[in-house]
């Protein structure tokens, strides 16, 4: 009951929120007594998960102190403990709400000011500190940055010498700091008509701005306004002292971002006008709607309604701050901090709740987007492609795509995105639809490419084994009657005489698995069928290396029409062990893809390879942690036993087979962290190939290197480097050493800078 | 006050587009309490109000936005064999199938606005319509036109056939 009471505070009442508050904090001073550490329990939660509702909280703790000094000071006190427990365990963007709440708790007349001066003092003399990673020092400057549009006036106010020199000290910061992380997170590579800032540089200068007009914000909801009469006869309280934590070997800061913006004021000329990108308001609106989504986001209707309530409605184009802030979370690198599909049905709620007026805004968004396409880093590219489909984003007067070059982004934007039209509906669909001049663009019709179906093609080699296999298979033949059909096919390199040419014999596969692809082509049930039943035969043609590659070739050759089935035939082969991620991996980058190289489909196969891969490595870590829990748990048991059973013999047998298993286990991680890493070690040596190649070819032809395919290149290598830091922090020795060496072209080496330049 | 990172708010947990529907399966095997306890553990969904067009790649798209799909079973007619409007999708883990709970329940695909509910497991069998005439049981007594699943409903078309007049 208490916790519904404080968490719907706020919301739309029929009464004044003031009134609310009031009735709220008689009722918590009543239940003090009873409930105190419920109480308190609940406020810090709601501190630290519903950012957005910041001040009417600050508000409500302000009007308890003022009835209950002594709560306030245990409030305070937990506050700090909460503060502590999230720095220790990297929660870092929660704490930063906790740093805001106790700043605007000054505001409320609940921690005098010079206590919280001198905490940000303690923040800002982290960026003193020696050896340390400088993401650590970012967050501290940010946590103080941050709050100030709550608390700067009151803190100024009090402070102004201190607050003067703690902002000079943030200056020369923020000047000396570097950025070479920046390009590499940025969506568009020009900086017109947006500049995309580095976060930190941003805020400093909405803060310069914020003190430049004597730090009045006038946007802030502050219910404590209302209440100052009763809040100033309130006694302060003091923050203890607080030393930020130390930086230790664990601890894992925020990554950088960049700010995304793509409206300014002359996109709504009707309306209200947009705050401007370094007005503090800006910031604050932008702060807020994120909260919101990230607080709502599983209840697509409540998030949606409750973005659209975001108070100031009037005096801001809410619309455009909410396609905003919901494009900056699609299209953040490397990933969007929510699920790609939530944005697309959270759009459809929001158009279905403002009809008359989303819309519109939508349409003008993805009107610019697409116009903008030319630099976009070609992550971002990808993502709109998935939400453009879903909103009948093409209509067909884009002609300038036909002029253009079949590489150039625009043109391959609508080639890809029909192409997952299709996917969602039918090949027809697509042609009728499709006007005559645009065919070019259209996707292929999906349809199998069988070598050996016609009577024309009696000549190549097999044919007649694919024939015999034909009607074996379709009288549902076993595994063994196969293996004596294939052992009649002729192994082309049996002439080079080594042994390895033995077990590889691509003619068997080619003939094998054109065969039964073409007989499954069907449906995806048909062909996920036809790869279990025989799976033996798969096993064993795919033995070697070799094997695993010609087995992805061949699948390849048949299929190339339909890159889904590509996709779908890919992921069961992983997973059923025909083919290993090593392979598909050297299958990418293989000549015969070259033509299909930046096509969407191949780094949804190859995105997804590595996914597994990771689910795999810790699917076998927490196997093993799970089974020396049970094992520490016997142990404990044994303890406390009481009897002197201490005979070494029984206890080893009872530990045996668990220590087995333990060992069984380590040797099995092991052997999937070694994999992993070979995987990533394949995939940045056959980029490292192939963009070096390029670089020689364009110096020596003197030609200009920044080609729409080197853009994309380069760009997807950067993804990979984003989307899966952690596990290749883990490698960085390996690759300084071996791979992105001072040798190599500065164009690839920059990358690599860009890449330990992120939490260095 | 340990454990302060851990409290969490029930109003804050909302999430009733993960909720088990009021649906129970009648033939499933097993008592109410087994059926409710698989249903909330379950990855699989049933899908339903598909056109009886739609097929396994457009399902396969759809739902792969929500994570790696690990099998999609086409209901069927009982008699004819071919698709009558609804499957079953199966996700590798429950997370995903949530999401498709929450972001694709609801939302169009073949231009029809599709429905996702908890299953308790595919079983043989249950792939098949459950109608008297093969479909599914919803397609006997719909008495609208539609021509994603088949046109009128089946008793109407059989009136329509006997030259009898609608019992509404």
């Amino acid at each position: 009951r208490l916790e519904s009471l404080i968490c719907r505070v706020g919301e739309k009442s029929n009464s004044s929120l003031e009134s609310n508050l009031e009735g709220l904090a008689g009722v918590l001073e009543a239940d003090l007594p009873n409930y105190k550490s419920k109480i308190l329990r609940i406020l810090c939660t709601v501190a630290r998960l519903l950012p957005e509702k910041l001040t009417v909280y600050t508000t409500l703790v302000g009007l308890l102190n003022a009835r209950n000094y002594n709560f306030g000071g245990e409030f305070v006190e937990a506050m700090i403990r909460q503060l502590k427990e999230c720095l220790k365990v990297n929660m870092y963007n929660e704490a930063v709400h906790l740093v805001r709440f106790l700043s605007d708790l000054v505001n409320c007349h609940v921690i005098a000011a010079p206590s919280m001066v001198a905490m940000f003092e303690n923040f800002v003399s982290v960026t003193q500190e020696e050896d340390v990673p400088q993401v650590r020092c970012d967050w501290y400057m940010f946590a103080f940055l941050s709050s100030l549009p709550w608390v700067g006036k009151e803190l100024y106010e009090k402070k102004d010498a201190e607050m003067d020199r703690l902002l000079s000290q943030a200056e020369s910061y923020l000047k000396r700091r570097q950025k070479i992380h920046v390009p590499m997170l940025q969506v568009w590579t020009a900086d017109k008509p947006h500049p995309q800032e580095e976060y930190l540089d941003c805020l400093w200068s909405q803060i310069q701005k914020l003190k430049k007009d004597r730090w009045q914000e006038r946007h802030i909801l502050r219910p404590y306004l209302a209440f100052d009469s009763v809040l100033c006869e309130a006694l302060q309280h003091n923050l203890p002292p607080f030393t930020p934590p130390p930086h230790t070997e664990d601890s894992v800061y925020p990554m950088p971002r960049v700010i995304f913006r793509m409206f300014d004021y002359t996109d709504d000329p009707e309306g209200p006008v947009m705050p401007g990108s370094h007005s503090v308001e800006r910031f604050v609106i932008e702060e807020n709607l994120h909260c919101i989504i990230k607080s709502h986001w599983k209840e697509r209707k409540t998030c949606a309604a409750q973005l659209l309530s975001y108070p100031g409605n009037n005096k801001i184009p809410l619309n455009y701050h909410i396609v905003e802030v919901i494009f900056a979370e699609l299209f953040q690198l490397p990933s969007p901090p929510h699920i790609e599909v939530m944005y697309t049905t959270l759009l459809i709620e929001l158009c279905k709740l403002q009809p008359g007026s989303l819309p519109q805004v939508l349409a003008q968004a993805t009107e610019m987007l697409y116009m903008r396409l030319d630099t976009m880093n070609t992550t971002c590219v990808d993502r709109i492609n998935a939400f453009a489909k879903s909103h009948c984003f093409l209509s067909f007067d884009r002609s300038d795509c036909l002029t253009q070059d079949l590489e150039k982004p625009k043109p391959k934007f609508v080639r890809e995105v029909l192409e997952k039209c299709m996917r969602l509906s039918y090949h027809q669909r697509i042609i009728d639809i499709v006007p005559a001049s645009f065919s070019v663009l259209s996707p292929a019709n999906p349809v199998c490419i069988y070598k050996y179906g016609d009577e024309s093609n009696r000549s190549l080699p097999g044919y007649t084994v694919a024939l015999c296999l034909t009607i074996a298979i379709k009288n549902k033949a076993s595994n063994d009657e196969i293996f004596s059909i294939l052992k009649d096919v002729p192994n082309p390199n049996q002439d080079d005489d080594d042994g390895e040419g033995f077990t590889f014999n691509p003619l068997k596969i080619e003939v094998f698995v054109q065969t039964l692809l073409h007989l499954a082509a069907k449906s995806f049930s048909h062909s996920f069928s036809a790869l279990a039943k025989f799976h033996e035969v798969f096993k064993t043609l795919a033995e070697s290396d070799e094997g695993k590659l010609h087995v992805l070739r061949v699948v390849y050759e048949v299929w190339k029409n339909h890159p889904q089935m590509i996709a779908v035939l890919v992921d069961k082969m992983i997973r059923t062990q025909i083919v290993d991620c090593a392979a598909v991996a050297n299958w990418i980058f293989s000549s015969e893809l070259a033509h299909d190289f930046t096509r969407f489909y191949i780094w949804e196969i190859l995105h997804s390879t590595i996914r597994k891969m990771n689910k795999h490595v810790l699917k076998i870590h927490k196997e093993l942690e799970e089974t020396k829990a049970r094992l520490a748990r016997q142990h404990k048991r044994r303890d406390s036993d009481d009897d002197d059973d201490d005979d070494d013999r029984s206890t080893d047998r009872e530990d045996g087979p668990l220590e087995e298993q333990i060992e069984r286990l380590q040797e099995k991680v092991e052997s999937a962290q070694s994999e992993q890493k070979n995987l990533f070690l394949v995939i940045f040596q056959r980029f490292i190939m192939l963009l070096t190649e390029h670089l020689v070819r364009c110096e020596t032809g003197g030609i200009d290197v920044f080609t729409p395919w080197y853009k994309s290149c380069i760009e997807r290598l950067q993804q990979i480097f984003l989307q899966h830091h952690q596990i290749i922090q883990q490698y960085m020795v390996t690759l300084e050493n071996l791979l992105f060496t001072a040798e190599l072209d500065h164009h690839i080496l920059a990358v690599f800078q860009q890449f330990c330049a992120l939490q260095a | 006050m340990s454990g302060l990172l851990h409290t969490t708010l029930s109003g804050l947990n909302s999430d009733s587009y993960c909720e088990i529907s009021q649906y129970r399966d009648q033939h499933f095997r097993g008592s109410r309490q087994l059926q409710e306890k698989s249903l909330k553990i379950s990855s699989t969904l049933y899908v339903g109000n598909l056109s009886f067009y739609t097929t396994e790649e457009q399902i396969q798209e759809l739902f792969s936005k929500c994570g790696d799909v690990k099998r999609i079973v086409m209901g069927l007619d009982k008699i004819k064999k071919t698709p009558c409007g609804f499957c079953f999708v199966e996700y590798y883990t429950r997370a995903d199938a949530e999401h498709a709970m929450r972001f694709i329940n609801g939302t169009r695909l073949d231009d029809r606005i599709i429905r996702t509910d908890w299953d308790a497991g595919f079983k043989e069998g249950r792939q098949y319509g459950r109608g008297k005439t093969g479909g599914q049981v919803r397609d006997e007594y719909r008495t609208d036109y539609d021509v994603g699943r088949g046109g009128f409903g089946k008793i109407i078309q059989m009136q329509k056939a006997n030259h009898q007049p609608a019992i509404y």
